[in-house]
């Protein structure tokens, strides 16, 4: 018995020195969920992009957002913030959407997941609507946000005018909207498009499993070497 | 050519060099070990004594593994890379036979070397004292690695090094049911052999532990000390899980003392038990490459 308080001991101390010191825990902030956004981001305008989505872990998994901050005057930040499970698989189809948001004007937020870029669109501030050949108009930054689209992960996609106006009325009922034509979201044509080439590889995924076990019957090939 | 004859008649000046190194520690050795004065300087006569040559011979070994350490940098000059190595090989020997005298001290502090190795011809002390020999040349050689060159971080990682070696032979009569001082004055080669596997295997770990990059030594310290308190888990399940898969009879002496055979087959069992489960934890400790498998560290 007192062995097994012992060792109990042992692993416990162990526990709390890797916590104390692991740099996971300590470069990665935790958000539980969305309610935490408010606090944690600061700055107007903002929009938060989750940019993707990961967990780790065997029999314990750590559930990861890659999250990327579009403020209006900076250059776009990466971050990634360790979440809970409920929030993680909440965001599942969420991906290229902007999870959080803030005007500058009256400073309100909100946490609806809407496709990213709501608070800039429409603003005269940062662009205006050009006449696009299908006849609809769309939304066009000045070339002072020129990279915009690309922060926003818009591709070559520019937002119409139906577009818009159904996001607002979305956003003013506190609804996700994932565009006219499912643009955005995980399974969104434009979010597609832009985001397939994510950051973290998927393990047990993405791993070829015939390539893995060439290494079993590889060869090695003999090379001339000089005198010591 | 003529780069090639210049190439190995430098090799064979550093050859003579570390030769010279070894007639030092013949000195050197003496002034820490007066009692082993005669038999260092009187010629050795190996057929006669066995377990003093086996004592005298794991010196030798000792620094052998040492100097195995040291390297040659010629990209500033011969004399420069000869200071380089007389200096650190000074240093390094210094150590090594203090630490050989530190542990015999707390070892072997009833037994005197005299009435041990040259009255009683004593095979199990003499096995203790190669291990003893063989364990800190490993840890010495290991933080000589480690600190790169520097005296001051060889300094303080050998004092570490000693305090593990110190606690783990502490450690030793809490993992081992054989009565190790007991055994040794009957000149039971058992007890030398258990206490052999469970140095060497913890010699290992310390090794696994100590090897790690040196850049900050607030960081260095906390994952040397992670590293061994995760040896100090995985340790006894090995240990455990080997006793439960191969069904050892573990019971040593609950009714009587056993034979002197006895003791040298539970001898053999402990030594390699401890030696085997410190090798299978190396596997666990630092051999597992995590990899991507967590990307976010």
């Amino acid at each position: 018995m007192n062995r097994l308080s012992l060792f109990t001991l042992l692993v416990l101390v162990y526990l709390g020195l890797s916590k104390s010191f692991s740099p996971s825990e300590r470069s990665t902030p935790y958000l539980v969920n969305e309610q935490v956004f408010s606090s944690f981001f600061q700055g107007a305008p903002l929009s938060v992009i989750l940019t993707d989505r990961l967990q780790t872990g065997f029999l314990i998994k750590t559930y990861f957002l890659e999250l990327r901050l579009v403020q209006g005057f900076k250059l776009p930040e990466t971050i990634l913030v360790r979440t809970s499970k409920g929030f993680w698989e909440k965001n599942k189809t969420n991906l290229g959407m902007s999870l959080f948001r803030r005007d500058e004007k009256d400073g309100s937020s909100s946490v609806v997941a809407q496709p990213p870029g709501a608070i800039f669109l429409g603003d005269p501030s940062y662009g205006n609507w050009e006449l696009a050949p299908s006849g609809e108009r769309e939304w066009h930054f000045y070339n002072a946000y020129k990279y915009f689209p690309d922060y926003l992960g818009w591709g070559d996609y520019r937002p119409t005018e139906t577009f818009t106006r159904e996001l607002k009325l979305h956003l003013t009922n506190a609804e996700t909207y994932y565009g006219d034509q499912n643009q955005f979201g995980t399974t969104g044509s434009v979010t597609s498009k832009v985001f397939k080439n994510r950051e973290y590889k998927m393990i047990d995924t993405d791993v070829d499993f015939k390539s893995h076990m060439k290494k079993f019957f590889k060869l090695k090939t003999s090379s001339s070497e000089g005198a010591p | 050519m003529n780069e090639l004859f210049d190439k190995l008649i430098l090799r064979i000046i550093f050859t003579i060099v570390v030769c010279g190194m070894l007639f030092f520690y013949k000195y050197a050795h003496m002034m820490i070990h007066p009692s082993s004065r005669k038999q260092i300087f009187r010629e050795f006569h190996p057929t006669k004594n066995p377990a003093d040559t086996l004592h005298f011979f794991a010196r030798l070994i000792g620094i052998g593994i040492l100097f195995s350490e040291f390297r040659f940098d010629l990209s500033d000059g011969f004399f420069l890379a000869l200071l380089d190595f007389t200096l650190q090989g000074f240093f390094a020997a210094g150590l090594y036979l203090l630490s050989v005298y530190t542990l015999e001290s707390i070892v072997l502090y009833n037994f005197e070397y005299k009435d041990e190795i040259v009255k009683k011809r004593n095979m199990a002390y003499a096995l203790v004292g190669f291990t003893n020999s063989v364990a800190l040349a490993t840890v010495l050689k290991t933080c000589l690695s480690t600190g790169d060159e520097s005296l001051v971080m060889l300094f303080f990682l050998w004092l570490f090094a000693m305090v593990l070696l110190g606690f783990a032979y502490k450690a030793y009569s809490v993992f081992s049911k054989m009565p190790f001082t007991r055994l040794l004055m009957q000149q039971n080669i058992g007890a030398a052999l258990s206490y052999s596997g469970y140095i060497l295997g913890w010699t290992m770990l310390i090794n696994g532990a100590i090897e790690q990059s040196l850049t900050d030594i607030k960081w260095y310290s906390v994952q040397v000390l992670l590293r061994l308190l995760l040896s100090l888990i995985i340790f006894p399940i090995f240990r455990k899980g080997i006793m439960i898969i191969f069904r050892v009879d573990k019971n040593y002496g609950v009714d009587k003392e056993p034979s002197p055979e006895g003791s040298l087959g539970y001898g053999i069992y402990e030594g390699s038990l401890f030696f085997t489960s410190a090798y299978l934890t190396t596997v666990i400790t630092e051999h597992i490459h995590f990899g991507t498998f967590y990307p976010v560290s």
